[in-house]
């Protein structure tokens, strides 16, 4: 038989299909009878358990993640609204007489009329000092009459009139806030100086009356006042907000 | 051109078998190295120890979540109580103001007659009722404030209030401790003696329940407080 042609490559094909063949059948050998394989067991199943143990720690991060971030929204948006309710409290506060203020405004004061009192007495030894004296009643209308000329802020002897301010006397005594004043009485007011000038200057007001009445009373305007803070409380037994 | 022909047909089964060969080689090959107990054993035990560290590190990290948002459970409860205190603290202030709808026990002064009361009379009488501890009032439904004034007006002699004209039958409403308005009032020279010198009886009842309006925020302009200027 002569040689063919193709003799040769396929003589070459076949060889190398025999040592790819022997390799693959050595390698499966080898992978079934190899002596760490055993030992090794062991170690994948320590393996396994870590990897599982953090897949389990992997979820919970990122579930604990996702609730801390929501709560870190929830939380900045606490604290937009205290902060909102903050000011709005303060505002209130300054309103209601809680904080000390400033602003423009005038200084009346007001004092008992003891010279009269003295030059009538000497004529009239039994003659009573009431009609020489500053009341709670001339205070009481002089704040009103404050009000009226828009008086934002007022203080009578450095005790702040707030909405429930009562001005009275006891005996000779007068109470504000339920707080002892005596003469001189100084009564501060913030406002426009003009407006509470002018109302000060009506013939039918208090401040007026006791002016044309003789008594030593003045007044000043003054571009910045200070006003002490109320130090009484608000506590409320018997209203509360109207249910709807 | 025949010889060409014949060498084909082994030749094209020959590549057939190795390319066989070559696949099951590969897939066995992958097998090795996917499989776990087929890796050396130095490489499984510097795995092991990486995997210990990552468990750690993520132990750690979960801790420190959970710490984070025990502080931030903490937090908010301190935050609620605080906004709680501040709710209560701002609503204490607009009774005070006379800036929120307010309800309780109470009295009514009603004026029937307009002769012979004058604005000073109005002053009196809302000043007696802040000495009883009179914690909400009213005249005609509008709500007494620091920025209320009482006046009159030229033009038709009426009582005015805040500017606007006082009507009567005028009645007054306080909320507070009925007995203590009402002894209040008729205190011995007190504003109803005055009042009756001038012929003027107001009626005064006392009641279970009143409703008082709230007046609208004042127009502040020259007042200046610590932290709004």
């Amino acid at each position: 038989m002569k040689l063919q042609k193709w003799h040769i490559p396929i003589t070459i094909v076949l060889f190398i299909s025999g040592v790819l063949l022997a390799t693959a059948l050595r390698a499966l050998a080898a992978n079934n009878a190899t002596p760490w394989h055993q030992k090794n067991e062991n170690l994948v199943a320590m393996i396994k358990t870590q990897e599982a143990e953090i897949k389990k720690l992997e979820n919970s991060i990122e579930s604990k993640r996702t609730s801390l971030d929501r709560f870190q929204r929830d939380v900045s948006l606490g604290k937009k609204e205290l902060e909102k309710l903050q000011q709005q409290l303060q505002k209130l506060k300054t309103l209601s007489g809680m904080t000390e203020v400033e602003g423009p405004g005038l200084t009346i004061t007001l004092d008992d009329n003891i010279k009269e009192y003295e030059a009538a007495q000497n004529k009239n030894p039994g003659l009573k000092p009431d009609d020489y004296l500053i009341h709670d009643k001339h205070i009481l209308y002089i704040v009103n009459e404050l009000r009226v000329g828009g008086a934002e802020a007022i203080s009578v002897n450095d005790q702040r009139i707030v909405n429930s301010s009562d001005i009275r006397c006891v005996g000779p005594l007068i109470l504000v806030n339920t707080t002892r004043l005596g003469p001189p009485y100084v009564i501060k007011a913030i406002g426009n100086p003009d407006d509470l000038a002018r109302v000060l200057s009506l013939p039918e007001s208090e401040y007026n009356i006791l002016k044309m009445a003789g008594y030593p009373v003045k007044y000043e305007k003054s571009t910045r006042l200070v006003i002490p803070p109320f130090k009484g409380s608000y506590q409320f037994t018997y209203a509360r907000p109207k249910e709807e | 051109m025949d010889n060409v022909k014949k060498w084909r047909i082994p030749v094209f089964i020959t590549f057939l078998l190795l390319g066989f060969l070559l696949s099951v080689q590969f897939r066995t090959q992958q097998i090795f190295l996917s499989d776990l107990s087929l890796q050396k054993t130095d490489d499984l035990v510097l795995m092991l120890k990486k995997l210990h560290d990552k468990r750690a590190e993520l132990t750690k990290e979960l801790s420190e979540l959970e710490k984070q948002q025990h502080t931030f459970n903490a937090d908010a409860n301190a935050g609620e109580t605080l906004i709680k205190g501040l709710r209560q603290d701002y609503q204490r202030q607009q009774i005070a103001l006379g800036l929120l709808p307010v309800q309780g026990p109470g009295i009514t002064i009603t004026i029937n007659t307009d002769s012979s009361v004058v604005y000073l009379d109005l002053v009196d009488i809302i000043n007696e009722l802040w000495a009883s501890q009179a914690e909400a009032i009213a005249v005609n439904d509008q709500r007494v404030t620091p920025w209320t004034y009482i006046f009159w007006s030229k033009q038709n002699l009426s009582l005015m209030m805040n500017g606007v004209e006082i009507t009567f039958p005028c009645t007054i409403k306080a909320i507070g401790n009925p007995d203590q308005l009402e002894s209040g009032l008729r205190l011995l020279g007190g504003v109803l003696d005055h009042l009756a010198v001038y012929k003027v009886y107001p009626v005064i009842k006392r009641h279970q329940n009143l409703e008082l309006p709230a007046a609208s925020p004042p127009e502040i302009r020259y007042l200046k407080g610590e932290n709004n200027d």
